[in-house]
């Protein structure tokens, strides 16, 4: 009887510590949700759309009839980049006099050029040195050269010749110190052009290229053989013109994800790529023409695709990545070397 | 949604007004500069006034920049506003949601009332998450600060400036204090504006969100879900609608700049406009003998001196004969124009000259293209002069402009032969035979057609900064290449898929690309590159120097 009515008891506790259990047991899961939605991450906001890079091509250059990834290996790309936004520098007329005679340059400029492509530029003009300086790039020409009759083709050797133009970058503190020696082209003075050859010794000039990189990758524009940075020397060490591209910074906005390797040979192969470099090489790999015309190729054999970021006509554009695929074809008995670009984002659909 | 327009549009002309207040205040200080140029004629206690007036530009620079930070926090406010809106929807759409959706915990004997509640606070607290995964509306409240949009961060980084920017100083600062005041007050009307219209914009955005919940929450009972998102999607997007809305339209309405169209090309640039205009386009050749009127007038936006004005009026026949117009119908000579311009001319004003021309002999005027440039060079005080041009263009009956006719230059000479070097040759250049020009000025086209090709780059494939165009000569459909241009030099008409005339400006002479030495690299696409397609063949074909191609003009 007693235990009977002790478990009465109990049970007539419980009964009245229910609503309490039950009430305190709502609190419980309601901690616990807020818990789990204050730790747990959002959901991943989708993809914003954003329109690719405009690549131009030659309109008279036309796609290859078929491609050959025969020889291709791809390596592994990153699933998701960023793109990156790209604020210029405000270059003063006091900035480019200040960075004009670090170059040489003296008084005020020789004539001011309002709202050229490149913004408010300024140049100088003084006897055989000229130089242009605009919003994001710098063109020097040191014309001396031209009053001899013929250029020496001995002189230093190519390592003082390179480390002539990087000590010039130096004076120029817009360019900043990350630019990498990309490619090395020998030429000789012929008439009003320069011509290539295939080695240092027979070259009267020397063409430094230099890249840029954005998060390891290299940054290009529309012509591959243009490069951020350009520098030529003569074999005595004397720079005789410069190039250069410069902004103030590069700023991420957004990730985006990219292309699988299948889709980058799929649209290539479907001729969705843009053919911004055709060239004819002779036996020694050196360009028959200095100047890339249109090119009519059967087929394109792809062996290289890589990286990079596209640096678009238009900064205020983003700079996004695509994809580089570099490859030959035959013309008659010469070899060729293409270059196609392919915009790397993936556009959801 | 017709009565919130017009709301917004109120508010618009209010603010407009502010704006012109604004204006007003800008203009006395324009007043107070000219004071201090005209006090320049004193001494003494005006002098810190002419200082003044000499840095004003550099200060005005400076105005720019507190301009634009002033509505990059407009833009900021905007969009703080607009996330906290969103919030409120999210919040709201959540507990209506919840609330609906909770109802059958209500039967759970004892805990219902306690999990209904939960449960609808819990999706209060969450906010709704639309199915179709292109908006997220509302996450941790913090987000609001920690995760701004995009545009929200370009605002302040137009302000930002680059490390090698040169201040004016002490001096100038306190010297262009005048009209930096003028433009920081410009600025923060601006971004007043901006920020009052991103706030009515969000406040429609609210009202449409409280209404669509209430509306949402009526119709749910009975209502398929998938409809319950209307009010959630709609509400957001009449936020984003109104506030972008709003802000577009002042936007447009504080920086409208139109220009009137003229006859010709027209000069723009930062201290002056100038434009050319004749007083008629076309002449039939029985027409003649006519007077022809040019009307050119500059346009100081900032005091100008050190003024210069070169006219030239040239005239381009058929028959490939060209000569200059030297004189107008008073026998005056047209260079320099209507006596020359004058020395001083006051930001505001203007100086117009106008003259006329005789085209009084049919035979020399037959079949031409009349193209008259005007190129002015000024400057202001303390910067280097800007030079400008424009120019007008006239033809008589039927002038050359199918084929090419005449040289690509005003002056030059041939330093290339079309079989002078194998860059040069049809067979090697995939069907482009080319001669060099070495030149210095600019480059003109020789022919009336369709631009195909613009490139601007300081290497362009060897080419350097480019132009094809296109047309039809005798029936034949050719293309010509002008390249080597200096970089940001091509005329801004010179834009792909533009129709072009005879002598139209292209760009200027350089050495871009792989070039040595000014030149032009001219080249044909389907034709020759020989009479009559160029005035004169070289010596030989194979020329390589002045000397050995020996044609001069």
């Amino acid at each position: 009887m007693v235990i009977m009515a002790s478990l009465t008891t109990t049970a007539q506790s419980f009964k009245k510590l229910a609503p309490i259990l039950l009430f305190g047991l709502v609190i419980i899961i309601l901690i616990g949700l807020i818990i789990y939605r204050f730790t747990s991450k959002p959901d991943e906001p989708p993809q914003t759309p954003i329109a690719p890079s405009v690549i131009n091509q030659n309109p008279d250059q036309k796609q290859p009839r078929s491609f050959d990834f025969s020889g291709l290996q791809i390596p592994e790309f990153p699933k998701k980049l960023p793109v990156y936004t790209v604020s210029p520098y405000n270059i003063t007329e006091a900035a480019a006099g200040t960075l004009a005679s670090n170059l040489g340059f003296s008084g005020t400029p020789s004539s001011v050029k309002e709202n050229t492509p490149d913004g408010r530029k300024f140049d100088w003009d003084q006897e055989n040195l000229s130089l242009t300086v605009g919003q994001t790039r710098l063109e020097y020409h040191n014309n001396e050269y031209r009053s001899l009759s013929t250029l020496p083709t001995s002189g230093l050797s190519q390592d003082e010749l390179k480390n002539s133009a990087i000590t010039f970058f130096g004076k120029i503190t817009l360019l900043g110190q990350d630019l990498a020696l990309k490619k090395t082209e020998f030429q000789v003075v012929s008439g009003n052009n320069r011509l290539p050859v295939g080695n240092f010794e027979d070259a009267q000039i020397v063409e430094f290229s230099f890249d840029k990189q954005l998060s390891n990758i290299p940054l290009v524009d529309n012509y591959p053989g243009s490069g951020f940075a350009r520098v030529r020397v003569t074999k005595d060490g004397e720079v005789i013109y410069l190039f250069s591209r410069y902004f103030d910074k590069f700023s991420e906005s957004g990730s985006y994800n990219l292309k699988t390797t299948k889709e980058v040979q799929d649209e290539i192969a479907k001729g969705q790529g843009k053919i911004v470099q055709t060239e004819v090489l002779d036996e020694k790999g050196v360009p028959v023409n200095i100047y890339e015309h249109p090119e009519s190729i059967d087929n394109a054999k792809i062996e290289k695709v890589s990286l990079a970021y596209f640096l678009p006509d238009n900064i205020k554009e983003t700079i996004q990545p695509i994809f580089v695929a570099e490859g030959t074809f035959k013309k008659g008995s010469e070899n060729g070397r293409v270059v196609i670009y392919l915009p790397a984002i993936k556009q959801d659909k | 949604m017709a009565a919130q327009d017009q709301d917004i549009k109120n508010a618009a002309n209010t603010a407009k007004g502010a704006v012109n207040t604004a204006q007003t205040v800008k203009t006395a200080v324009k007043t107070v500069k000219l004071a201090t140029t005209a006090a320049k004629a004193g001494a003494g206690p005006a002098g810190w006034l002419m200082l003044a007036a000499q840095f004003a530009p550099q200060i005005s620079q400076l105005a720019d920049r507190l301009k634009k930070i002033a509505a990059g926090i407009g833009a900021y406010l905007f969009y703080l506003l607009l996330k906290l809106a969103l919030k409120i929807a999210g919040l709201l759409t959540g507990l209506a949601f919840g609330a609906v959706s909770g109802l059958p915990l209500l039967a759970v004997p004892v805990a219902g009332p306690f999990l209904y509640a939960g449960w609808t606070a819990y999706w209060g607290f969450r906010g709704w998450v639309d199915p179709l995964g292109t908006m997220h509306l509302a996450t941790h409240p913090w987000e609001i600060f920690n995760k701004p949009l995009s545009w929200g961060k370009n605002a302040f980084n137009t302000v930002t400036g680059g490390p090698i920017e040169v201040g004016g100083g002490i001096l100038n600062a306190g010297a262009g204090v005048v009209s930096a005041v003028g433009n920081a007050i410009a600025g923060v009307v601006t971004a007043a504006w901006n920020f009052g219209a991103g706030l009515a914009g969000g406040a429609f955005g609210v009202m449409s969100a409280g209404l669509n919940f209430v509306v949402g929450g009526l119709t749910i009972a009975g209502v398929p879900a998938g409809l319950v998102m209307i009010p959630v999607i709609g509400a957001p997007v009449a936020i984003v609608y109104f506030g972008w809305q709003a802000m577009t339209n002042t936007n447009v309405a504080f920086s409208s700049n139109q220009q009137d169209a003229v006859i010709g090309g027209t000069g723009d640039n930062e201290i002056y406009t100038i434009s050319k205009t004749a007083s008629d386009g076309h002449f039939e050749n029985g027409e003649l003998p006519q007077e022809l009127t040019y009307t050119i007038k500059l346009t100081a936006k900032a005091e100008l001196n050190n003024i210069s004005a070169i006219d030239k009026i040239e005239v381009r026949r058929k028959d490939g004969i060209s000569f200059t117009v030297n004189r107008d119908t008073n026998n005056n000579l047209i260079d320099p124009l209507c006596g020359g311009p004058p020395q001083l001319i006051t930001a505001g004003s203007d100086w117009t000259c106008q003259f006329t021309i005789a085209l009084d002999q049919l035979n020399n005027f037959k079949d031409s293209v009349i193209t008259n440039t005007v190129t002015i060079t000024a400057g202001r005080q303390g910067s280097a002069p800007v030079t400008d041009g424009a120019f007008s263009v006239t033809t008589v009956g039927k002038p050359p402009i199918g084929c090419p006719n005449g040289w690509p230059t005003d002056h030059g000479y041939i330093s290339g032969g079309p079989e002078g070097s194998d860059i040069h040759k049809i067979e090697s250049s995939q069907g482009w035979p080319a001669i060099d020009i070495a030149a210095t000025g600019m480059t003109y086209t020789t022919f009336a057609g369709r631009v195909k090709t613009v490139v601007n780059d300081s290497w362009g494939g060897g080419f350097g900064t480019y132009v094809t165009i296109e047309a039809d000569c005798d029936g034949k459909r050719f293309e010509a290449l002008w390249s080597h241009m200096a970089l940001d030099s091509i005329d801004p008409a010179i834009k792909v898929g533009a129709e072009v005339g005879v002598h139209q400006l292209i760009g200027e002479v350089d050495d871009t690309g792989e070039s040595e030495g000014n030149h032009v690299h001219y080249a044909f696409n389907g034709l020759e590159m020989k009479e009559p397609y160029i005035p004169q063949n070289p010596k030989s074909d194979n020329c390589t120097s002045k000397e050995t191609c020996d044609v001069e003009w």
